[in-house]
């Protein structure tokens, strides 16, 4: 049986290699907080990291994540304290909240990559999340109080896994 | 260090008559953004694209990637490799180069060949990883970045597909980057054909077997 390894921990998954990875995490792994927006890689609400990178799960193959590091929202920090979800708080980014997770993906694998972005590129890392309540501004504030803070991304986590 | 996507798409595309080729219809998208997407969907914020010919009209299509304007594109595909090459930023890890009118892509496929260069990428000299069809090999096709500096140097019409010769790669094999749409008839049949249901909805795509990743 083919092995994907999410936030730390391997998961024997049996299941077409074609399955969208947002079919299995959330349908197989019950691992619901990775959201399905429009199915079709347009609003960013599905995004995870593959191998430290973000990408839309809901168009991306089960087979994609083999031999892969996958990491989801759930696997961000251990105890949901990343600096981004302390900022996001912080600044009470979410309203409705739906497309947060993915926004925090996003966001997290920018500074991960770049931790000091100027705002042109603040804007375009995250110019692939909609969100329909507009909290735009706030999520650039959020992640510009984050940004040049030394973060500590956890290779592995224990809580929370199955 | 990321894996960015470089889409060609700079061609006048003269076999496909008067009109532009780049914004004929796949699915729902002109065939540029369709394109963008397909690989927007696997390196969100890592894509730029070469225009050359009616670029003042196409660059109005491109959102969310990066354009960039070769102002020699009629002197060949070669010239357009060479000038994404230069613009992508100094944290390109590597390069996946991928033509707009390869309209059967999906970002299945692209995942595939990410996918398989990501197992490689840690050896002491990563390999290229290229796609293969009947014909042999071909783009898409990562490049890591100790071949840049070859990439930029290609003039004319002459490609990176020597490249592929010259080096010891790694392929994937992949039909549907054997399909790419140089006349109208081609593209009348293509959106005929049972493909562009499944472009509209990738999850019908099905791997064809013993094609493991």
């Amino acid at each position: 049986m083919n092995k994907v390894k999410i936030n730390g921990v391997e998961h024997p998954i049996d299941a077409d290699p074609n399955m969208p990875l947002l079919w299995v995490l959330r349908d197989l792994l019950n691992m619901t907080g990775t959201k399905f927006g429009c199915g079709k890689g347009l609003c960013g609400a599905c995004t995870i990291h593959l191998n430290g990178l973000p990408v839309r799960s809901c168009l991306m193959p089960l087979a994609a994540a083999f031999g892969a590091e996958i990491t989801t929202i759930e696997g961000l920090s251990a105890n949901g304290d990343h600096p981004l979800q302390q900022a996001w708080i912080a600044h009470k980014v979410p309203q409705c909240g739906y497309c947060q997770s993915g926004q925090l993906m996003s966001a997290a694998a920018l500074l991960k990559n770049n931790p000091t972005p100027s705002d042109a590129e603040i804007k375009d890392a995250m110019s692939g999340n909609i969100c329909r309540c507009g909290t735009y501004p706030r999520i650039e504030a959020a992640i510009k109080s984050v940004a040049g803070v030394q973060i500590h991304q956890p290779a592995t986590k224990s809580k929370g896994a199955i | 260090m990321s894996l960015h996507i470089l889409i060609l798409a700079a061609g006048e595309g003269r076999r496909f008559g008067d009109a532009v080729k780049q914004l004929a219809m796949i699915g729902d998208k002109t065939m540029l953004e369709h394109a963008v997407h397909q690989a927007s969907i696997l390196a969100p914020a890592r894509v730029s694209v070469v225009l050359g010919f009616r670029h003042e009209q196409l660059a109005l299509l491109v959102r969310r990637a990066q354009v960039v304007i070769n102002p020699n594109w009629n002197q060949g595909i070669g010239s357009s490799i060479a000038c994404g090459v230069a613009a992508l930023p100094a944290s390109a890890s590597a390069v996946l180069i991928m033509l707009c009118d390869q309209a059967a892509l999906s970002s299945f496929d692209l995942a595939r060949l990410t996918s398989r260069y990501e197992q490689l990428k840690s050896n002491d000299i990563p390999p290229i990883v290229c796609a293969s069809y009947a014909d042999g090999l071909g783009v898409p096709a990562i490049f890591p970045n100790h071949y840049f500096n070859q990439l930029k140097e290609l003039n004319g019409d002459m490609g990176a597909k020597h490249m592929l010769q010259e080096n010891s790669v790694i392929s994937v094999p992949m039909a549907t980057a054997a399909i790419d749409i140089d006349t109208q008839d081609q593209w009348a049949r293509f959106n005929e054909h049972k493909l562009s249901t499944a472009l509209i909805n990738p999850r019908r795509i099905r791997t064809p077997e013993g094609e493991s990743l």
